[in-house]
């Protein structure tokens, strides 16, 4: 198998999953995002949301905190430094695979 | 889900920020501000030396650090309520630095080539045609970053206005009133409607 093919085989299952894919790459972009966003930017339900959150979690790609907006109780999460460069080389990997396949 | 596409998604994130106009409207009301002095200075000619540079240096930084409060305390009212709350990364240490040094690097440089072209005879009247198409290039460069088709429009509305202000033969002062004025008015008049649409399409949570 060829060498940068071999990238896909040892990609990160954790960030490859399309939905928790997203939730990184939303993360990634920004400082922090709360629930209420990532619950509509990914139109996911709110327990598949809350449980891709607690795998990353789980992981250490993302950090939670549970706060509260006047009133109203607020999830904030962010990426870690581990979620941040997981991420890169996700990328990365992946470039790799694609460009190394025949056209 | 389909494999999604990561450009697209980090686009529509960093474009979260201009999800509401509100950020539109109070630049937009700053510009109108910027433009009525350089009104003031045109018609009235106040006494004060360089009166419009010194307005303009107070109301440009006034205006940074004011909107660095108001437009979060709005949005913390109107926006994160409804669509949810982003915090963007700010820029740290060295590279805050840089920034600045850059920043004010290149406002010495143009600084510099306006009073060398101005003392040579070139005169100041291109100054409105310079800020339209300056002003244009970043709208442009800033609507291809995040994907939104209203600052090509705005790009286009700002090079336009910046050659017929040039070409009616305002002069500079008077020129950059209008200029300002009118990019002024059709920043707020966007963001305006955008927050209209915004407000419409998504209602608090305790009314949905």
């Amino acid at each position: 198998m060829d060498g940068n093919l071999r990238a896909v085989v040892h990609v990160d299952r954790m960030i490859h999953e399309p939905s928790r894919l997203v939730i990184v790459a939303m993360l990634y972009s920004v400082e922090s995002a709360d629930f209420l966003y990532l619950l509509r930017e990914t139109q996911m339900t709110k327990g598949n949301l809350s449980s891709h959150l607690a795998k990353l979690q789980e992981s250490g790609y993302i950090e939670i905190e549970k706060t509260y907006r006047g009133k109203v109780p607020q999830t904030i999460c962010r990426l870690t430094k581990s979620g941040r460069a997981a991420f890169r080389r996700y990328r990365t990997s992946l470039k790799l695979a694609v460009d190394g396949m025949p056209e | 889900m389909n494999t999604p596409d990561i450009d697209e998604i980090m686009k529509r994130t960093a474009s979260y920020v201009f999800e509401d106009g509100i950020g539109e409207i109070y630049w937009g009301f700053l510009l109108i501000l910027i433009g009525l002095l350089f009104f003031v200075d045109a018609v009235w000619k106040p006494p004060i030396r360089s009166f419009s540079a010194i307005g303009l240096a107070l109301l440009s930084l006034g205006g940074y650090r004011l909107g660095r409060w108001l437009v979060p305390a709005i949005k913390r009212r109107l926006t994160f309520p409804r669509t949810g709350f982003v915090a963007y990364r700010q820029l740290s240490g060295t590279r805050r630095w840089m920034a600045m040094g850059i920043t004010v690097l290149v406002a010495s440089v143009i600084a510099a080539v306006v009073s060398v072209l101005g003392v040579s005879g070139v005169g100041y009247n291109w100054i409105p045609l310079a800020d339209g198409l300056v002003a244009g290039a970043f709208l442009v460069y800033l609507g291809s970053q995040v994907g939104l088709r209203r600052f090509q429009l705005l790009a286009g509305f700002s090079g336009l206005a910046a050659v017929a202000i040039f070409l009616s033969g305002l002069g500079d002062t008077l020129g950059s009133a209008a200029y300002f004025a009118a990019m002024g008015l059709a920043l707020t008049v966007s963001g305006s409607l955008v927050l209209w649409a915004y407000l419409h399409q998504t209602p608090r949570p305790e009314e949905q």
